[in-house]
């Protein structure tokens, strides 16, 4: 009879454990809540108000884009939620690499940041997500805020790695979303969500290639099949607190 | 009723609107956060739903940074409906998130989520939240993974022998990431799409059981793992053998 090498693996970070809990809360609520849009637009038939409309206030002028700024995308860009977007410069004038912020407090995916905002939807910035852009596209949209420099510095050495495999600072380790490569992982359709949101956009430009930093080697995947304690025992609750 | 959004609109803060507007706008919001809240009904409704919603939307107590508003409008020069509709569709889709955000905050979903809970896809059981997550690389950890890779190309080769026609179909319709109803790999293996997959589904139960005959003594995790690079090795060496047919 064989015998087979002895193979124990060490967990994954406790950092990428408690990001992903925190992340998988954020996407159940999303799940629990999500309703048609269609359904979404009715008034509330029980509420009434009699007078005559008021005009509507112009448009305002917007500064034209530029790198650093936030600017919050016109609705036939995207219509199902306010997206917001930081502008970074690309090789070519008067074209942006556009990253959209995401919907959810911490980042999710290894290409996402996040940026220590308190504005809610300026929280994570999805810079796997970025498409390069013309400001002609963009003039449409609306100044709503300014990347920082760190915020900047920070963006442009992310999406180097998205776009360039370079490596990521050592200073964002911490601040992106866990790896990720297991075909259950829900992370899959809101990555599918958030591309189809952005649809209409890389459309009009180009988008960064789909180059996850999701690691797929045999021992990664091997570390689905290590023992683990069950649910439930103290054993689990001290390890997590290493 | 779109003259009470213009108000709002055009006054900045609902405070300064007419008692009719704020009346109209706070019960909408309010009821808009009752269809979200569903579970947690009690709790928002004691919420002033309608800050939440500012605060929610709003990117800094400026202006530029309430910019959301002019979204919101801008919605109805391209949408066929109603402009009411289009302006309160569009706010509810921003009160969603922001109930979203008012749940997490109240209820702390992340204590109720368990990384230990098992996850189900497609109805079966297919381990833990844990699962998702990669383990970091470890040297001794490689070490004891090149055996395991030499034993499964091994026990891959001496399986591979051993094949029928529709095992080797089925075997090069998954490494093609075809499904086993492909028109081309039921043509290839000259069969319906259920014996195609009995095929499948004998092959694996053979490789299991040929692996926990020659190790007996091995726990079921270490057996699985084997088992699975073989597959992997198995599925790399198949579609080698049989170059350029279907699939």
């Amino acid at each position: 009879m064989g015998q087979l090498p002895a193979l124990t693996l060490s967990p994954a970070p406790l950092w990428q454990r408690r990001r992903l809990k925190a992340w998988l809360a954020e996407w159940t609520l999303r799940e629990a809540l999500a309703e048609p849009a269609a359904r979404l637009g009715a008034a509330p038939s029980s509420l009434k108000l009699a007078r005559a409309p008021m005009p509507v206030a112009p448009p305002a002028r917007d500064p034209s884009p530029a790198v650093g700024q936030i600017r919050l995308l016109p609705p036939d860009l995207c219509d199902e939620r306010p997206l917001y977007a930081a502008l970074l410069g690309s090789d070519e004038p008067d074209v942006f690499w556009t990253i959209p912020f995401g919907p959810f407090a911490v980042p999710g995916l290894p290409g996402e940041l996040a940026l220590r905002r308190a504005a809610p939807t300026l929280r994570t910035m999805c810079v796997w997500n970025a498409v390069c852009v013309s400001a002609r596209v963009l003039k449409r949209s609306w100044l709503a805020d300014r990347l920082s420099e760190s915020e900047s510095r920070d963006a442009a050495a992310l999406l180097a790695h998205v776009l360039d495999e370079a490596p990521v600072p050592a200073r964002l380790a911490r601040r992106v979303g866990p790896p990720y490569w297991h075909p259950a992982d829900p992370r899959h359709a809101y990555r599918q969500e958030e591309r189809r949101l952005t649809g209409t956009l890389r459309r009009q430009g180009r988008a960064a290639p789909l180059r996850y930093p999701t690691d797929t080697s045999v021992s990664a995947r091997l570390a689905a099949a290590e023992p683990r304690s069950r649910y439930g025992r103290p054993a689990r609750r001290r390890d997590e607190k290493k | 009723m779109l003259c009470a959004w213009n108000e709002w609109k055009m006054r900045c803060r609902l405070d300064a609107c007419a008692q009719d507007t704020q009346r109209y706008l706070r019960a909408f919001a309010r009821s808009r956060f009752r269809r979200f809240s569903k579970h947690a009904f009690e709790a928002l409704a004691r919420a002033d739903a309608w800050r939440l919603f500012e605060t929610h939307s709003a990117v800094k107590s400026t202006r530029a940074g309430k910019r959301y508003k002019e979204w919101l409008f801008a919605r109805v020069a391209g949408s066929p409906d109603d402009a009411l509709d289009v302006v309160q569709g569009g706010a509810t889709l921003m009160m969603r998130a922001a109930a979203r955000e008012f749940l997490r905050h109240e209820l702390s979903p992340d204590f109720v989520v368990s990384l230990y809970a098992p996850l189900s896809v497609a109805g079966e059981s297919s381990g833990a939240l844990l699962d998702l997550l990669a383990a970091d690389a470890d040297p001794v950890v490689n070490v004891c993974l090149g055996e395991y890779e030499e034993l499964a190309r091994r026990h891959a080769g001496e399986l591979a022998a051993t094949l029928t026609r529709k095992e080797r179909v089925a075997l090069a319709a998954k490494r093609a990431g075809r499904s086993l109803s492909h028109p081309n790999a039921l043509r290839a293996a000259g069969c319906r799409k259920s014996a195609l997959a009995d095929a499948f589904r004998h092959l694996m139960r053979r490789l299991l059981d040929d692996l926990a005959g020659r190790y007996p003594d091995e726990d079921s995790e270490s057996v699985l793992t084997l088992a699975f690079l073989t597959f992997e090795r198995l599925r790399d060496i198949v579609p080698a053998m049989r170059a350029g047919s279907d699939p």
